[in-house]
């Protein structure tokens, strides 16, 4: 017996991803042809690392019934190409995440740094949206 | 060649480039502390969900060639994976970013 099952799973995992990627452009949204360029190039690291497993003899393909059984080289299913590019976009929309959330910090830590002509509007006014009231009334709502 | 050795050879290219982006594009602090949180939470995540396809009999190892070292179900030697895309995709992601659109 085979199943759509693990696939599906990647792709509504996948699909969770593009969500928050939408939501806040991080990735597909923010840069379409670099995202399709760094996924492919990463997507295929990661395909000759497992090549390099599976010939040196480290990996084999489990016997899981929640895979299809479509096999792209021997010990490797259709489902490890899936993987490696969802691995890859989920780093990036980590990436992403994290940076914006270090951005969104309260102004005025060290490690904020102003550098020349790209110094960016202070971030202040979003600190609202965690709850708290700008302390400066022209900023008010 | 075991496990170690191979993921070993496998977590130079993505320290290659990290190094290079360190040199050409000399990110800021916040790029490093995004970078180090990706790597963090990529780890988490791959003690978890490698553990469940583990267990699922998505795909198996050879035992001879592991160190036997496992946390869960997660032999020691794959915590490359998670080290390896993170530093591999934020750096690839900065050197394909034009200079001027950076940030």
């Amino acid at each position: 017996m085979t199943s759509l099952l693990y696939l599906i799973s990647l792709l509504v995992s996948a699909a969770g991803m593009a969500l928050v990627d939408r939501r806040f452009r991080l990735v597909l949204w923010c840069a379409p042809r670099r995202a399709v360029l760094v996924l492919a190039l990463s997507a295929g690291f990661f395909l000759l690392w497992d090549l390099a497993a599976i010939s040196a003899g480290h990996y084999m393909a489990g016997r899981s019934e929640a895979m299809t059984g479509i096999m792209l080289a021997p010990e490797l299913p259709l489902e490890e190409l899936v993987f490696v590019t969802f691995l890859s976009y989920t780093t990036l929309v980590l990436r992403g995440l994290a940076e914006e959330v270090l951005r969104r910090r309260c102004p005025g830590r060290a490690d904020i740094r102003r550098r020349g002509s790209d110094a960016a509007p202070p971030a202040a006014p979003l600190a609202d949206r965690h709850g708290r009231r700008p302390m400066d009334p022209e900023t008010g709502p | 060649m075991t496990y170690a050795a191979l993921a070993t050879l496998f977590l130079l290219p993505p320290l290659l480039l990290i190094a290079l982006v360190a040199v050409l594009r000399r990110p800021g602090r916040r790029w490093w502390a995004a970078t180090a949180l990706t790597v963090g939470s990529l780890t988490v995540l791959t003690l978890v969900f490698d553990s469940l396809m583990i267990a699922a009999d998505l795909f198996r190892y050879e035992p001879s060639l592991l160190s036997g070292v496992r946390i869960g179900l997660v032999p020691v030697e794959d915590l490359a994976w998670p080290v390896a895309a993170g530093l591999l995709l934020p750096a690839l992601w900065l050197l394909a970013t034009p200079a001027e659109k950076e940030r």
